[in-house]
């Protein structure tokens, strides 16, 4: 019903105001439906709306599975060096490549692609050398490491950018849920629908998992084997919602606590759902205030993330044990 | 299961980057028997179970079970000869003492029915005394009422040999006594071998069948 509440608000607030009445006709496209609510609707609403549910239940279920695997309260989807990937694609696009382009603003497919291909380099970057460390604690220096590494390029492609450039990237990196169209759309269900499939096929070595790299592998577990499963799974949804989306903080930090806290268990078998119903309707709630407020969906993920993470750390002993 | 099989340690030498920890060992410990295995800290006790497990590996030698080396096998293969109680602390808050039993039988998910596996779990929690305990979440148990569940769940495993880190920490006496008792009984009623880590020479001297020291990078049969 929350979900539905959200999503009704969505659709229905914004510089024109459309009733719940009118928003089912226009959904159904009877002749009680006016041209006008179609348009906002289909053209910009539904979409925004579809992408923020998609977005948000593939960066929880991101954030999940990387808890997971590093067994690390403070992990995200960001950790594998993905965003930043995706960042410094953007980055090469927009800041390198801007100059070369002249004076034009690339168009968003060329900013989405350049961050796909970013993500998915950097992510094959880690998955190459990650069956080289002996357990998950290095690889998450190694991705840290990685994303200082490419924040760095970012930053001096940034210092040495126009004024023009720079403002292109900065409003992608903002991350908004307003640019997808019904491809990308459409893209970015596939990738959360693979996710899901390779997920799923690795459900029960997740709780196995859970009990650390020495028992999962003597329990029978593949561990080199499941650490490369999660981090496809978790580079296909951050990398398709950070390439369509841009890079959105917190939900995937976030929303998994909360999961475990509603659900009182650390159980995945218990968490799929809740998880992926949790990190759309906080994607739907940051999305809505942001355009409410006309802040930037990143300034209100984070204004709202940030409080929950100093929550955690200072109630720390309620939090800790539900990773 | 046959008696006959052993962990077979042959020519094993294991080291840290700047300690030896076993210089060229050989050994046979016996299925069905209680094997305990003592040391001072830092001679490589754990270490030395982790190699028998197959996770970490030897600079020289082999560890044989049936004459194949478990270096080779995957580690689903090896979850048949080999269940483990490690140091590691473990925490799963929601998950019941009878869920981390049943995750031990993961490695028969693909060969037994469902009811076999509840029936393996639950005869896991009743050989160690635990079915008042089976709904209870792992965060409300004690430290030894949960190593007792990471026992079970082992033995869940069906493994030819327990490999057993301590198994006591955080035990009181009485506990103690009932669980070496307990593991006793295991391994003579045709059950897996069991070789245990301990510094507590009392339980050694009481329970084990077979008493190992090692030292200076050797092992020692003692008594």
């Amino acid at each position: 019903m929350s979900t539905l509440g959200l999503v009704v608000l969505q659709l229905g607030t914004g510089s024109v105001a459309i009733s719940p009445l009118s928003i089912w006709n226009s959904l159904l496209r009877n002749d009680l439906a006016q041209q006008t609510h179609l348009t906002i609707l289909w053209d910009s609403r539904i979409p925004r709306t579809l992408a923020g549910i998609l977005a948000g239940a593939a960066l929880a279920w991101s954030g999940m599975l990387m808890q997971t695997l590093f067994r690390n309260p403070l992990a995200g989807p960001s950790m594998l060096g993905i965003s930043s990937g995706a960042s410094l694609g953007v980055a090469l696009l927009v800041l390198g490549g801007g100059s070369a382009l002249g004076s034009d603003m690339p168009a968003f497919i060329g900013i989405a692609t350049a961050a796909f291909i970013g993500a998915f380099t950097l992510l094959a970057c880690v998955l190459l050398v990650a069956n080289r460390f002996a357990n998950e604690s290095t690889l998450l220096i190694f991705g840290i490491m990685l994303t200082f590494f490419t924040s760095a390029l970012v930053d001096a492609l940034q210092s040495r950018s126009g004024n023009e450039a720079l403002r292109s990237y900065v409003t992608w990196g903002m991350g908004s849920f307003g640019e997808c169209n019904y491809a990308e759309i459409a893209l970015l269900a596939c990738g959360i629908a693979i996710s899901l499939v390779v997920s799923y096929s690795i459900l029960p070595r997740l709780n196995l998992m859970l009990l650390g790299e020495n028992y999962a592998s003597s329990m029978g577990v593949d561990v080199k084997k499941t650490r490369v499963a999660v981090m496809i799974a978790t580079g296909l949804l951050a990398g398709c919602v950070t390439a369509f989306c841009g890079p959105i903080s917190f939900i995937g930090l976030a929303v998994p606590h909360i999961s475990r806290w509603l659900t009182q268990s650390a159980d995945h078998r218990k968490n799929v759902i809740t998880t992926l119903w949790l990190g759309a309707i906080v994607a739907l709630g940051c999305d809505w205030i942001s355009r409410l407020t006309a802040l930037p969906l990143n300034t209100i993920a984070s204004a709202l993330g940030a409080p929950f993470v100093v929550m955690l750390v200072i109630q720390w002993k309620r939090f800790r044990p539900l990773i | 299961m046959s008696l006959q099989t052993s962990i077979e340690l042959r020519n094993l030498s294991l080291a840290y980057p700047n300690k030896a920890l076993l210089s060229d060992v050989s050994l046979h410990v016996e299925c069905g028997v209680l094997t305990s295995l003592q040391g001072r800290n830092g001679t490589g006790k754990s270490t030395l179970l982790r190699c028998i497990a197959g996770l970490v590996k030897p600079t020289h030698g082999d560890v044989l079970i049936n004459n194949q080396s478990i270096f080779h096998l995957k580690p689903l293969d090896r979850s048949h000869l080999i269940g483990a109680l490690w140091t590691d602390k473990v925490r799963l808050p929601g998950i019941t003492l009878r869920d981390l039993v049943w995750m031990g039988t993961y490695n028969a998910r693909k060969s037994a029915t469902q009811i076999a596996l509840s029936k393996t779990t639950d005869e896991c929690i009743e050989a160690l005394n635990l079915e008042s305990l089976a709904k209870q979440p792992l965060d409300q148990l004690s430290d030894g009422e949960l190593q007792k569940a990471m026992i079970a769940r082992a033995l869940a495993q069906k493994p030819l040999f327990l490999l057993l880190d301590e198994p006591t920490t955080y035990l009181d006496y009485i506990a103690k006594e009932e669980l070496m008792s307990t593991l006793r009984t295991i391994c003579e009623k045709n059950g897996p071998g069991i070789l245990f880590t301990s510094h507590d020479l009392d339980i050694i001297s009481k329970h084990a069948q077979h008493k190992l020291e090692l030292k200076n990078g050797a092992i020692y049969p003692i008594g």
